[in-house]
């Protein structure tokens, strides 16, 4: 119990450390130098080799000498040939008479704003920004006699494509997957989205890494007490690097001694789209393709986007099955060691004498050899991911057949066992989302020890406690297993079973507390029924 | 630190259990149990399964059951006794069959059957039955065909029986137990005996020969005078109790018909209602029987065509089952004289007031009760010829 | 902290049925055949009458004050030290009751599962999740019993509908054979058992409530909802068992599930059905728990209860060991001691306070004027 509930001690820390990433020091600023500026940069850049140093010479005659510095392999090359080295070393003789015309204009001003032919260009006097800048794949401009640079954005890197998501597969929906870079990211959900109000704060994260990361939500439909919330927690966060989504779920969930997530994630785009039409918050993260949402509820691991692309009445009993399988994979093995070793008054007599037969001579107690089975069951499941693929297969002939085949035929486990751990292995596998297969594995564990030990009213107990445990935690103040517990007559309508899409009038309650109305009036869009 | 400690806690608890856990290759599984008296004491015989020999695959040929027998003068004293014998604890939560000897059953049966109705294991939906001529003990030595535990044979042979042929009458402890403290019925359970060779019986060969030398058969139901076994009924006369007492779920009558030879009615539904009222002071049961049931067999001359002659066939049923009920009674109340039917219960649902006057005497009143019997018989097809072939033959 | 916890109408309605059925359900069919015999199905149609009466009083005490806790109430209007002394019984009685459904669910299991698993480990183990619940605070139990409700009730009609094959119409005739007074008399066991311990349930009505309207009705529903569980259980009982085998049986409602089978293969589910009983005896007996930690506190003048829980917890433990010698001397107990300290507590105490509510409202009429 007291294990889980940690929350509060999070917000005090967070709090204590509240040093500004951008703080501004008056010490690294430009100089006026160029020479000294390059040598600062270099300096401080440990002379890497993959930042380029240019220097050229501009204007009438080559009367000012200039700096361009970027990093190779960040930095779109043709770009900087044709508009940047091309505009600078040509066509700053133009610039020389705009320079008669507004004498009082400084250069850098008049290169900005008439001959830089590229989009997003900025002029930059810190020293840090500029130095993140050139990092992030930005090229500088820096000019003889000015303490001001040109920051122009035209980054440009090898990167996946838009592929399909490996995680979360459907046979009915979009394709396409979330990708590493936080931009393409977002354009796929405002593709989905076209709303002027799909609202978008950026931050940057990381005192090294600097991580872009982008907050999304649907302005009027979420709740702006838990978009306030998730901006707090994000701010609070001072850290080194963030490298994947899973930093950051792990820094701003609520239970973080939970086996349950409270933070959910996806690599889908419509999945996320779908989170802000009711009102949910995305976080996106540059550099990974997963997405995560908040609020996250216990519902929701159980929803696949499928769902809503294929018939009514089959999500509904598809959903119904992922909750069944949800108990199997949570409870199988408890409840085989606790009726053979304690109830045996509930096996019918056929089953009972032939369970026993295959329990003649063999020498672990049943609990001892559920956790075996299932240990040898994670490891090989351990070792299946990490393979290189072309070994896999080996490695199932050795699970099946020697594992589980020759355990059996030596009478070591019995085969009942085996088979109840399969199906517990696979029922773990049904559930749509990993993050909640992960819980289960673990509380399997205790749920077996428990069942080992009271028989069935040990694992009645561990439920009661599991149910206390679910119904005390909250994600960003939303209760985590409504609704359910509070129960929300209408919300139902998509928990255990999915109503067609025609009944959904609202927005889950609890999420959103503004904009309720999901559709109005949808039977129209039904044909009418030939009239007679 | 607190939380270790809880957590340290929670360890020690659940390490330190398993008090009640036993492996199911530390139960000796008893599917059937014999209680004799010998001498005073308790005899407890238990046939319990060998798990390896049932399976297909462990098999070696040997028996699929052993028997343990303990004597001790309670049955929870001989039951415990057994572990001196038995390497593994007798585990009785699927007890299926309850043979009483019937030195026993005389003696009074209730005593014996306290302990299983108060153990926490045992369910009390296993049936009971009176060995017959012989020991309990000698029933449960009997090996079996067709199921190859014994305790399964009694068990779903009584349960087919008493589904398809009126004679036999599955009684469960639940059921006993209830008559027994009923002060408006008296007990009533199914006999079993072995017909053959028991000395060969008791071997794995009985079982192996097409036809074996002994079998283990229900018949007759032994009545009970409070716990007491006072005599048995005849077969006729357990068709007649089972009618009476609306146990009869389907079963064949053989009837003599109109111009000679015999035919057979095929009961499909079988329902009475048994209703007590008190008239003028004396107590009185109205019985009601309805029968719907099909013309199962013909052996004998009778034009199936015609409804004349199925309304006769009809009436010869209901004359010879009222026959047969009547006699029932009769031996009940005047030989017996003891209320197996619970008419006392249908007076006492009807007139609880009277019923509580009369109900000190009811043995007695119960011997001169006039019984009114009331039988409908509906006959609605006759299989799937119309005339017998029999009729042909004859021309 | 403790203020600004609330529970919706919905949600106390769930707590009040499950205090209601509470242990009711696994004593009372045995208890009431014992009496009446056939006819203990009308007596918990009396009791469960009788009970809403009850209830009501205790509603109209609530309304007077809808934003005190019972203890609160006692101590305004009875003023400072006798309203301690009264709020001491109080939560004595309440504290009384968790060692004592303590012992009973331990009973239980040691009856019908676990004869050689020490008294203690099972009930170490419950308390432990009481505790855990209770230092959850109000909102998680009452989330939790949301949820546990729908199995409570997904197992109850399973039950209901299994069993009612079994069921004998015979069973319950003649149908009021004993006299109207040992009905009444036997209903009164049921009244004190299921509602007027439901008193406890004052320290959350209607302090910890939203709308304390919607919770009034919530009360009186939730206690014939309740009620009418008993009833339909009870008549299963009797029905199915018998009325001699119900009142013979420790626990009829476990060995009314014996009897469940359908077709030979539904059957020995008991194990699964002794969940209903678990969980409702788990939600009564947390109740009496919060309710006495939270009353302790308030009368000390604590901040916050949940330091009370872990050594209250494990006194719970201690007295529910040493409680009663034996089971039989707890039957006797529950049926004496126990039902006078109910009366005076849960019936005497309340009717106090409505006097004395009246005398001080004239009083105060008589100062103003």
């Amino acid at each position: 119990m007291g294990f889980f509930n940690k929350k509060e001690n999070k917000e005090t820390i967070k709090s204590s450390s509240s040093v500004q990433t951008n703080e501004h020091n008056p010490k690294n600023v430009l100089t006026t130098n160029l020479q000294e500026n390059i040598h600062k940069i270099k300096s401080l850049l440990g002379k890497s080799s993959d930042i380029i140093f240019r220097e050229i010479r501009i204007g009438k005659e080559g009367s000012i000498s200039a700096g361009i510095i970027y990093t190779d392999g960040l930095t779109d090359t043709p770009s900087l040939q044709n508009f940047i080295l091309e505009t600078l070393m040509i066509d700053t003789k133009m610039v020389e008479i705009q320079r008669k015309i507004n004498p009082d204009k400084n250069l850098i001003t008049i290169l900005k704003d008439y001959a830089m032919t590229v989009g997003e260009i900025k002029e930059m006097t810190d020293f840090d920004l500029l130095l993140t800048g050139l990092l992030s794949g930005d090229t500088i401009i820096l000019i003889d006699g000015y303490d001001q640079s040109l920051m122009i954005s035209n980054k440009h890197w090898v990167e996946r494509g838009v592929t399909e998501p490996s995680s979360q597969t459907v046979v009915r929906g979009p394709r396409e997957g979330f990708s590493e870079n936080v931009r393409v990211n977002t354009a796929l959900i405002r593709r989905k989205i076209k709303d002027p109000n799909l609202w978008l704060e950026s931050k940057v994260i990381g005192e090294r890494t600097k991580t872009n990361v982008a907050v999304m939500y649907i302005n009027g439909i979420a709740n702006d007490k838990i978009v306030k919330e998730v901006n707090l927690r994000l701010d609070n966060i001072t850290i080194d690097g963030i490298l994947e989504s899973g930093n950051i779920e792990e820094l701003i969930q609520d239970a973080p001694f939970s086996p349950f997530p409270t933070v959910y994630n996806s690599e889908r785009p419509d999945i996320v789209a779908a989170a802000l039409l009711e009102g949910r918050i995305a976080i996106l993260v540059d550099g990974t393709p997963f997405v995560l949402v908040v609020p996250a509820l216990f519902i929701q691991f159980f929803q696949s986007s499928e769902d809503y692309y294929q018939r009514a009445d089959i999500a509904s009993l598809v959903r119904l099955l992922r909750f069944f399988s949800f108990a199997i994979a949570l409870l199988a093995p408890a409840l085989f060691v606790a009726i053979t070793t304690y109830h045996q008054a509930m096996l019918p007599p056929a089953l009972l004498i032939s369970l026993a037969a295959q329990r003649e001579g063999a020498p672990f107690p049943a609990f001892f050899e559920a956790v075996i089975m299932e240990i040898t069951f994670e490891i090989l499941r351990e070792a299946g991911i990490r393979m290189p693929r072309s070994i896999g297969s080996a490695m199932s002939i050795v699970g099946a057949f020697v594992v589980g085949t020759a355990a059996v035929e030596a009478g070591i486990i019995s085969a009942a066992m085996v088979i109840v751990v399969s199906i517990t292995a696979i029922s773990s596998f049904v559930s749509p989302t990993y993050d909640i297969a992960i819980a289960v594995r673990m509380l399997r564990f205790g749920f077996m020890a428990i069942a080992a030990s009271f028989g069935l009213y040990g694992i009645t107990i561990g439920l009661i406690a599991l149910i206390l445990h679910l119904c005390s935690l909250r994600s960003f103040g939303v209760p985590y297993m409504s609704p359910l517990a509070p129960f929300n007559i209408s919300d139902q309508k998509d928990t255990f079973i999915r109503l067609p899409e025609w009944k959904m009038f609202s927005r889950p309650r609890l999420i959103n507390q503004q904009n309720e109305v999901r559709q109005q009036n949808s039977e129209s869009a039904k044909p009418e029924a030939p009239k007679k | 630190m607190k939380r270790c400690t809880f957590v340290l806690l929670i360890l020690c608890l659940l390490l330190t259990g398993c008090w009640d856990r036993r492996e199911l290759n530390e139960i000796s599984i008893t599917l059937a149990m014999a209680i004799d008296k010998v001498e005073d004491e308790y005899q407890l015989t238990v046939q319990v399964v060998v798990p390896s020999e049932v399976s297909m695959k462990t098999g070696t040929g040997r028996s699929t059951v052993t028997l343990f027998q303990a004597k001790g003068e309670t049955v929870y004293e001989a039951l415990r006794k057994m572990t001196v014998d038995s390497p593994r604890k007798i585990y009785p939560g699927h007890l299926q069959m309850l043979v009483l000897g019937e030195e026993l059953a005389r003696e009074g049966i209730s005593e014996s059957l306290e302990l299983l109705s108060r153990d926490w294991e045992i369910r009390s939906d296993f049936f009971v039955a009176v060995a017959r001529g012989v020991t309990a003990a000698e029933i449960l030595n009997v090996s079996t065909t067709l199921e190859n535990i014994p305790a399964n044979k009694m068990f779903n042979t009584l349960k087919t029986s008493e589904g398809a042929w009126s004679a036999t009458n599955g009684i469960s402890l639940n059921e006993l137990i209830t008559d027994l403290v009923s002060d408006g019925k008296e007990a009533v359970l199914t006999g079993i005996f072995i017909t053959g060779d028991q000395e060969i019986g008791s071997s794995k060969q009985n079982a192996e020969s097409i036809t074996p030398a002994a079998r283990i058969q229900y018949d007759h139901l032994a009545i009970f005078k409070k716990d007491k076994l006072v005599g048995w009924l005849t077969e006729s006369e357990s068709r007649g109790y089972n009618g009476i007492t609306d146990s009869v779920k389907t079963t064949v009558g053989p009837i003599s018909c109109p111009n000679g030879g015999k035919a057979t009615i095929e009961v499909i539904k079988f329902k009475t209602n048994v209703k007590g009222k008190i008239n003028n002071g004396n107590p009185e049961v109205d019985i009601e029987i309805k029968v719907n049931g099909n013309v199962g067999e013909v052996q004998c001359h009778i034009d199936l065509t015609k409804q004349e002659s199925i309304d006769e066939l009809a009436k010869i049923y209901e004359d010879e089952l009222r026959k047969n009920i009547n006699q029932t009674i009769e031996t009940a109340q005047k030989k017996y004289k003891t209320d197996i039917f619970g008419f006392g219960n249908a007076i006492h649902r009807s007139n609880p007031r009277e019923w509580k006057k009369i109900k000190d005497q009811w043995d007695e009143k119960f011997s001169d009760l006039n019984v009114n019997i009331k039988i409908d018989v509906k006959l609605q097809r006759m299989g799937t010829l119309d005339n017998s072939f029999l009729e042909k033959m004859k021309d | 902290m403790m203020k600004d916890v609330k529970i919706n109408a919905y949600q106390f309605l769930v707590l009040v049925i499950f205090f209601t059925i509470g242990t009711s359900i696994l004593v009372i069919p045995s208890n009431l055949a014992a009496q009446v015999k056939q006819d203990a199905w009308i007596s918990a149609i009396i009791g469960t009458a009788i009970g809403l009466l009850i209830v009501w009083l205790f509603c109209t005490i609530a309304q007077w004050f809808p934003n005190l806790t019972y203890v609160q109430i006692i101590e305004k209007l009875l003023g400072k030290w006798i309203g301690i002394a009264v709020s001491i019984l109080f939560i004595l009685m309440s504290f009384l009751y968790t060692a004592d459904l303590l012992y009973q669910s331990g009973t239980f299991l040691n009856i019908h599962a676990m004869p050689n698993t020490p008294m203690a480990a099972l009930n170490i183990l419950m308390v432990m999740i009481i505790i855990m619940g209770v230092r959850q605070g109000l909102e998680t139990i009452a989330r939790s019993a949301e949820i546990l409700i729908l199995v409570f009730f997904i197992l109850f009609i399973f039950l209901v509908i299994f069993v009612a094959p079994e069921v004998k119409f015979e069973n319950i005739q003649p149908v009021f054979e004993v006299d109207t007074k040992a009905i009444f008399t036997s209903s009164f066991f049921y009244v004190a058992i299921s509602t007027i311990n439901a008193v406890v349930l004052l320290m959350i009505y209607p302090a910890f409530i939203d709308k304390s309207k919607q919770a009034k009705t919530s009360f009186i529903i939730g206690n014939l909802i309740g009620g009418i569980i008993i009833i339909v259980l009870t008549l299963l009982c009797i029905t199915v068992l018998g009325p001699d085998r119900t009142a013979s049986e420790i626990y009829p409602g476990y060995e009314l599930a014996k009897n469940i089978n359908i077709a030979d293969f539904i059957q020995r589910i008991e194990g699964l059905m002794a969940a209903l009983w678990i969980i409702s005896l788990y939600f009564k007996a947390t109740l009496y728990f919060y309710v006495s930690v939270l009353g302790l506190a308030q009368i000390l003048n604590l901040k916050d209860y949940r330091p009370l829980t872990l050594p209250l917890g494990m006194i719970a433990v201690a007295l529910s060991l040493i409680l009663y010698p034996s089971l039989v001397f707890h039957r006797e107990w529950d049926t004496t001691t126990g039902i006078s300290i109910s009366l005076l507590i849960g019936l005497f105490v309340p009717l106090m306070l409505v006097v004395a509510y009246h005398i001080r409202k004239i009083f105060n009429k008589g100062r103003n004027e």
